[in-house]
């Protein structure tokens, strides 16, 4: 069995997915088919996490934005790793994830899709320009297919491959034309004109500007809201002393600081391990991060 | 030759040449626009007034060049140019289907039978009945199904037009019937072999285009490196999981006073789906690293990967290691498990394989650290990657990386211009 692609798509063309089909089998996957025709079941995005709220001990949410939208992100409790860097990172920041679709329905009419993360890294802005190109051109051959398509008086797999276009493309672009009435390719032609004009310097400096990180204000934010920098001197003294090689216990850490906020404990070392100043062998246990570059 | 013409023909074998066509076709012509005489029913009349037998014309039997997705009810006369067994499992239980390629005098057409009411091999001429046809991969496929009567004709009874298709490398598809290439001779190598007692010349090696690459076989045809060649009616097989072009001397092979290109261009992930790729290269993402990558421990006898210090098949041995990375690079298409050597694991980690060893030791033993530092250098990142890919229809696609290059993201904003421009701004 052929592994279902990771789609590039932008949120705007995401979020405007009306139309899904749910998997009859086990282990078969389930699509969200875009007006455009991306049968996506697993998409690949990069753009910047502005958002992360813990709902419960189960279920964290958050938000990541390119220059059309938010993806809506869906973190439940089997994805450890995935929540740990969303806890651990404060926002603005540029993240690469890949996950799954996932849609709610409230109603017959309505529908609502989001992402479930199955794996998710802090990266930099050139990787998010890299994608935004990628997912341009990605783009560009759909809103193609589907002009062509919508000449034909009957559009099929089969014409649209005859014009060189993927299988995959071809059956997502038939289904999508049965499935919406009207299909506004010019809004998609605007949409890809402008994520491509966002790359460009030239227009940057007139105001087309993709969602950024600024380094200023998140300086600001530590300096008020970050327990302080004394706790974390303080807390990497302990670990440099009662390491013997294996890690120190997050107990013993505990221990030895006193009478302390438990929570300012756990934010500075999950900021130190995330910067990678810290790292963890084992779970509770942590060392200092001889190798970082 | 439409069908109004094949049906004058065929009447005109029917009747063994004695009445001439311009005959059958005003005869026949008469019967469906003055009577209103439906074709078959106009044919059988025409024969049998001329003193025919109306059981030789194949009243009801459409030809492939007619055939279009979604009919049922087709009987066709055709040559069986190619049948393989497939082997599946539905529920547990094992089946077999076969697919493959018929022909008659107007073309090719694939065909997957899920049922068979007698053996057929290849070379049969047959006549099928009540089959039905679908729409696959863009083609015309005939389905042979429960309901469906095979019966055996003579020997040679059906001719079969050997449609040629053009194609360039990268579209070539073991289900593709004759093909016409025209590639470059990168290497060969030539054998002599001897086959049923009679001695033959056999030419392989690579052959390239603007779109790829492929490994070729020539049977008695000799070939040399460098050649430009214009092959017409070779087919496509399927060789160590991947496609391989072969030819011999019914097939027409011309040299080429050209110069072609051999361009490097990444090709779709999509378009190696259930065939697999020989040298391939491919543009993408790495979207997952797998369980076992990093440092590992083989067999020193035969190197497998040991799990528990054991080795499958020679025990308790002492341990060899070894670094590797299972990785998936996905590219929006398809997505496929690249595995990298240890020299391309210590480039990507930057490290030597004592460095790591020495790493793992200091971490109390723990091999995951090493997996860590792998996902960390590799997930999201963009590379191209290049080496034969296999296709394996329960696991699909694999690459043993032959090398590989993390992707330059510096002149996004040039490529950016690039495409606007191709949208006129």
């Amino acid at each position: 069995m052929a592994r279902e692609p990771a789609w590039r798509v932008f949120a705007a063309e995401y979020n405007s997915a009306k139309h899904y089909i749910k998997a009859t089998e086990p282990k078969k996957p389930s699509y969200v088919v875009t007006p455009l025709g991306a049968k996506i079941s697993r998409l690949f995005v990069v753009g910047v996490l502005t958002e992360v709220r813990v709902i419960s001990d189960e279920v964290l949410k958050a938000r990541v934005v390119d220059q059309t939208g938010a993806f809506f992100l869906f973190v439940g409790k089997y994805r450890p790793q995935v929540r740990q860097v969303l806890e651990g990172t404060r926002v603005p920041q540029f993240v690469a994830l890949v996950g799954k679709t996932n849609v709610y329905r409230p109603d017959e009419e309505t529908m609502y899709v989001s992402v479930v993360p199955e794996r998710i890294k802090v990266v930099d802005e050139i990787l998010r320009d890299y994608w935004v190109f990628d997912t341009a051109r990605k783009l560009k051959i759909r809103i193609e297919a589907m002009q062509e398509a919508l000449k034909m008086s009957e559009p099929t797999v089969h014409n649209l491959m005859a014009l060189g276009f993927s299988r995959k493309i071809s059956e997502g672009v038939v289904t999508a034309i049965k499935h919406y009435d009207k299909i506004d390719v010019e809004k998609y032609i605007e949409m890809l004109r402008n994520a491509l004009k966002h790359l460009l310097p030239e227009y940057q400096e007139i105001g087309y500007e993709l969602p950024g990180v600024e380094p200023e204000v998140e300086e600001q934010e530590e300096a008020s809201e970050y327990p302080s920098r004394d706790l974390e001197e303080r807390i990497l003294e302990i670990i440099r002393e009662l390491d013997e090689g294996e890690g120190v216990a997050y107990e013993a850490i505990l221990e030895r600081l006193g009478d302390v906020d438990q929570a300012d404990v756990d934010w500075v070392v999950d900021d130190l391990l995330t910067r990678k100043v810290l790292i963890e062998p084992y779970i509770g246990f942590f060392r200092i991060n001889e190798k970082r570059d | 030759m439409d069908e109004f013409e094949r049906a004058v023909d065929e009447i005109y074998q029917a009747l063994d040449g004695k009445v001439e066509r311009d005959t059958i076709r005003r005869e026949l012509r008469k019967w469906i626009t003055q009577f209103g005489v439906g074709l078959n029913e106009a044919m059988r009349g025409v024969i049998s007034k001329y003193g025919g037998d109306v059981r030789r014309a194949s009243l009801g039997d459409k030809k492939i060049a007619d055939l279009k997705p979604g009919e049922g009810r087709v009987n066709v006369k055709v040559k069986v140019l190619s049948v393989n067994p497939k082997e599946y499992e539905v529920d547990g239980v094992r089946k077999r289907m076969y697919y493959g390629m018929l022909g008659d005098e107007t073309g090719v057409i694939p065909f997957t039978a899920w049922n068979l009411s007698m053996d057929i091999r290849k070379g049969d001429c047959i006549h099928i009945k009540n089959a039905y046809t679908r729409e696959w991969q863009g083609q015309v496929k005939l389905m042979i199904g429960q309901n469906t009567r095979i019966e055996l004709l003579p020997p040679d009874s059906v001719k079969v037009k050997s449609v040629v298709k053009p194609a360039k490398i990268v579209e070539l598809h073991p289900r593709m019937g004759l093909v016409e290439v025209l590639a470059k001779v990168l290497s060969v190598e030539k054998r002599n072999v001897e086959v049923d007692g009679e001695p033959r010349e056999v030419y392989s090696g690579i052959l390239a285009d603007d779109t790829g690459e492929i490994p070729f076989t020539s049977w008695d045809v000799p070939v040399e490196s460098g050649d430009v060649l214009r092959i017409s009616g070779a087919y496509v097989s399927t060789f160590r999981g991947m496609p391989q072009l072969v030819f011999d001397t019914r097939s027409e092979v011309r040299k080429e006073d050209v110069d072609i290109e051999v361009k490097e261009f990444p090709v779709q992930i999509e378009s190696l789906e259930g065939k697999g790729g020989f040298n391939v290269l491919l543009e993408g993402v790495i979207i997952d690293v797998k369980d076992g990558s990093g440092l590992v421990y083989r067999c020193p006898e035969c190197g497998r990967v040991l799990t528990g210090g054991m080795c499958p098949i020679h025990g308790k041995v002492k341990p060899s290691p070894d670094l590797r990375i299972k990785a998936i690079l996905d590219d929006g298409t398809g997505a496929v498990m690249c595995i990298f050597n240890r020299e391309q694991t210590e480039r990507i980690l930057g490290k030597t394989l004592d460095e790591v060893i020495d790493i793992v030791k200091e971490n109390l033993g723990n091999p995951t650290v090493i997996m860590d530092m792998v996902e960390d250098k590799l997930f999201a990142r963009p590379m191209r990657v290049r080496g034969n890919v296999m296709n394996d229809d329960k696991y699909g696609l694999r690459m043993l990386v032959k090398d590989f290059e993390l992707l330059s993201m510096e002149d996004i904003a040039k490529k950016a211009e690039q495409l606007l421009e191709e949208m006129g701004w």
